[in-house]
């Protein structure tokens, strides 16, 4: 199966007071249409570098990002990116913080706006369209904000630890409801996570992040019976552990 | 009671206490009236010469609303200016300091001499006291922007004008209300500074006359126009930011807490 989304030998760098720290190290990644990737890795390791470059936020120092085998290093649009915070627009209604992709994508809007009627149920929002974010609770933000990122029109979509502020119940609601979307939508996601759980329980496959500079150090290609049995769940947990 | 009714009615009641002290202070004749005039007597001056009040309100509202305007247009011109060029940003930003140290009273004569005793030296003592809060507040406003909701829109393709527009813009809108609100109790005073120095007509010349003719009673009710001037200003401004961006007052009271 060929790669939907690809990055080749990629090196990335920030200046901290005026010195070169390396965050990626010719760091290659591969993923296929429809696969959920999870990548797991201690804090700065550049697992959130990693998504903003495939994002197009910031460009690699060299190296290149392929999406479908087109070049895409360097240039924004092409992807759906949820960070971690929700980052609604407080003056914007849920339909309108929503069909702000389609604004800036300059997409037809009433078109736009028939797809996020159809949607909005989809993402259990059918009675909040007209609610501003601060009248909605933690995890309705966070569905706002996925269903915004869907709406950039790309299948693709980079999660950046997007159920990290949520309490644990909401948490693992999200979760599940995650992955009933993912196969609706036929989306295919990678989402970067610190927590380990979440990685088994949601991905098909883990990459595991060393950090200093940051690359790929072990693959999990995860089944559904590994994901079934207790056991089994507890040891890979453990195993991972003990590798970050 | 609700906050909003306390927040009229405690006020009202501290006027009236004030009013009736004040009353009786002047009536039973512990203050020469030359020095305090009643409040009813200020009062009558509202009956013996409204034509006098309307016909110098005017000139100074005139002057007031055109300098309102041009420090609006000026206000937001530069903060944006200041925003997408930090070059432009850091020449202009001294001198907008330096310029709110010089005392407005001690221009007033200067621009007398350059502009004459006309509209246009009353104009721009309003734009020196309205210009800077306004351009402040916004370009502060601007500048706050969260930047990872830029960095969001950037992931969409967004161009620099589209996060203007879409996230700036919408982001400083209470901060340029700040400004507004700010400049709108400046500029009634900032009309009455350049008056005081002479023209045709306006609050500051009347009150320079009643002063001079020792009719305290009429600078007393002046005082009074120009408060409600002023406050009347400062209404529209607010009423104005309560229909714009409801979101940001809606979100600010949700979170008041209602024990207060």
């Amino acid at each position: 199966m060929t790669a939907y989304l690809s990055a080749r030998k990629i090196n990335k760098s920030f200046l901290f007071g005026g010195n070169k720290i390396g965050i990626l190290s010719e760091l290659d990644f591969d993923i296929c249409e429809g696969e959920f990737v999870s990548i797991l890795g201690s804090s700065g390791c550049g697992k959130s570098t990693l998504l903003e470059l495939f994002a197009g936020i910031t460009r690699p120092d060299n190296g290149s990002i392929l999406l479908c085998g087109d070049d895409i290093t360097g240039q924004s649009g092409h992807l759906g990116y949820m960070p971690q915070e929700d980052l609604l627009f407080p003056w914007l209604s849920t339909e309108q913080n929503v069909l702000l992709p389609a604004r800036i994508k300059k997409r037809d809007l009433a078109q736009a706006r028939a797809e996020i009627k159809r949607l909005l149920p989809v993402f259990g929002l059918e009675n909040h369209s007209k609610l501003l974010p601060y009248q909605l609770s933690g995890g309705l933000k966070q569905r706002v904000a996925l269903l915004r990122t869907y709406m950039t029109g790309s299948h693709l979509l980079l999660l950046d630890e997007p159920f990290a502020s949520l309490d644990a119940i909401t948490r693992l609601q999200m979760q599940e409801w995650l992955l009933r979307i993912k196969e609706k939508l036929e989306l295919t996601i990678i989402l970067v996570t610190h927590d380990i759980s979440e990685a088994i329980k949601l991905s098909d496959r883990i990459e595991l992040m060393d950090k200093s500079p940051g690359r790929f150090i072990k693959t999990y290609s995860l089944s559904q019976d590994l994901k079934n049995n207790p056991t089994e769940f507890e040891m890979l947990k453990k195993e991972i552990v003990a590798r970050l | 009671m609700s906050r909003k009714s306390g927040a009229i009615l405690y006020p009202a009641i501290l006027f009236v206490i004030l009013l009736a002290i004040w009353q009786y202070l002047s009536s039973a004749g512990f203050v020469d009236p030359w020095i305090l005039p009643s409040p009813l007597k200020v009062l009558s001056v509202f009956k013996e010469a409204p034509a006098l009040l309307w016909f110098h309100s005017k000139f100074t509202l005139i002057s007031t609303l055109t300098g309102f305007a041009i420090s609006i247009v000026l206000g937001i011109l530069t903060a944006i200016l200041m925003d997408m060029f930090s070059g432009i940003r850091k020449a202009l930003y001294p001198y907008l300091i330096i310029s709110q140290t010089i005392p407005i009273i001690a221009v007033a004569p200067i621009l007398i001499i350059w502009f004459g005793y006309g509209i246009s030296s009353k104009i721009f003592t309003v734009v020196l006291v309205c210009f800077f809060p306004i351009a402040l507040n916004f370009g502060a406003g601007l500048a706050n922007v969260n930047i990872e909701q830029i960095r969001l829109l950037k992931s969409m393709g967004a161009s620099n004008w589209q996060i203007f527009r879409h996230l700036k813009t919408p982001s400083a809108l209470p901060d340029l209300f700040t400004g507004l609100k700010l400049a709108a109790t400046y500029s009634v005073m900032g009309a009455v500074i350049g008056e005081w120095l002479g023209g045709n007509g306006g609050l500051g010349i009347f009150m320079t006359r009643a002063s001079k003719s020792y009719l305290i009673h009429y600078v007393f009710a002046i005082l009074v126009v120009i408060i409600v001037l002023s406050m009347a200003l400062f209404l529209l401004i607010n009423t104005l930011e309560r229909l714009l961006i409801r979101w940001s007052v809606k979100h600010k009271e949700e979170y008041l807490d209602p024990s207060d």
